[in-house]
């Protein structure tokens, strides 16, 4: 029996790891993006996900799934270390959070929108989508990201963020409002625009 | 359960039955309250662009240094 450290081995180990695990250099990138806020950070955490990642690639059981992995280390990292150092504020408190939940609910169609709206919601630039998503708190961010980006399930996110399956559906809940009113808002007022735009 | 009782129950469930995360008995009742209830169709309409919106958005392209990058850290050197 060789050790699993012979060059022969691990260098089969990097051939697969390249081919199986580099098809998702453009969504964690994207994924970076959305939590670090900038484009040298969040290249930073990939090249640091992926550098995790083939250190315990050996330990990856065929089988399960690779992506939610890769994110599940992606999130991991972005949490232990860059969420420390980061100068962004939280941008929003959480009583304001709980207010807005509170009206949300009283309103019970945030989003209702009329079919001129949207039209407008289809053609909202992506700047704005970002910008929204910016706007949420960070533990919402993530959740809603990972959901309505990556489709993941609520049992994969509550993995990748290391909380309850509820404290993750309750993220997804208030942040998934507070996102979807947001762009309403927008597409309300690029449907009154109209065409003079 | 008066109409609007069971709109608002319907509605507090949509982003789930999107997810696909309620039990089939669940996700066969909202299923048929929205063929019935246009305002609640409504609403799982605008969920659905919602979610084609933020999803066509957030796409990026990783830059070509960074794959260089990554490839360099676990590729034996070509020298």
């Amino acid at each position: 029996m060789s050790s699993p450290t012979v060059p022969a081995q691990s260098g089969e180990l990097a051939a697969r790891f390249e081919r199986d695990a580099l098809v998702y250099l453009d969504q964690l990138y994207a994924a970076g993006l959305r939590m670090t806020h900038n484009p040298a950070d969040a290249e930073d955490l990939v090249q640091e996900t992926y550098a995790k990642a083939f250190a315990s690639f050996g330990q990856f059981k065929a089988g399960t799934n690779l992506k939610a992995w890769l994110y599940r280390i992606l999130t991991n990292t972005f949490i232990n270390t860059y969420r420390k150092n980061q100068r962004r504020p939280q941008t929003t408190s959480q009583d304001a959070i709980e207010d807005w939940q509170l009206a949300a609910a009283e309103a019970h169609s945030p989003t209702g929108l009329r079919s001129a709206e949207m039209d407008a919601l289809d053609r909202l630039p992506d700047s704005r989508v970002k910008e929204a998503m910016a706007e949420l708190p960070e533990d919402f961010r993530l959740a809603v990201y990972l959901a309505d980006v990556e489709g993941f399930s609520y049992k994969e996110i509550a993995e990748m963020m290391d909380t309850p399956i509820g404290t993750v559906m309750s993220r997804l809940n208030r942040g998934r409002h507070q996102l979807r009113s947001k762009l309403a808002d927008h597409a309300r007022s690029y449907g009154i625009r109209g065409s003079d735009e | 359960m008066s109409e609007q009782e069971k709109c608002h129950s319907i509605l507090a469930r949509i982003f789930a039955f999107h997810d696909g995360e309620l039990e089939e008995s669940e996700a066969a009742e909202i299923r048929e309250h929205l063929l019935g209830c246009e305002p609640c169709l409504g609403h799982f309409e605008v969920e659905r662009a919602m979610r084609a919106l933020i999803r066509r958005s957030c796409q990026e392209k990783a830059p070509e240094s960074l794959l260089a990058r990554i490839k360099g850290q676990f590729t034996p050197d070509f020298a």
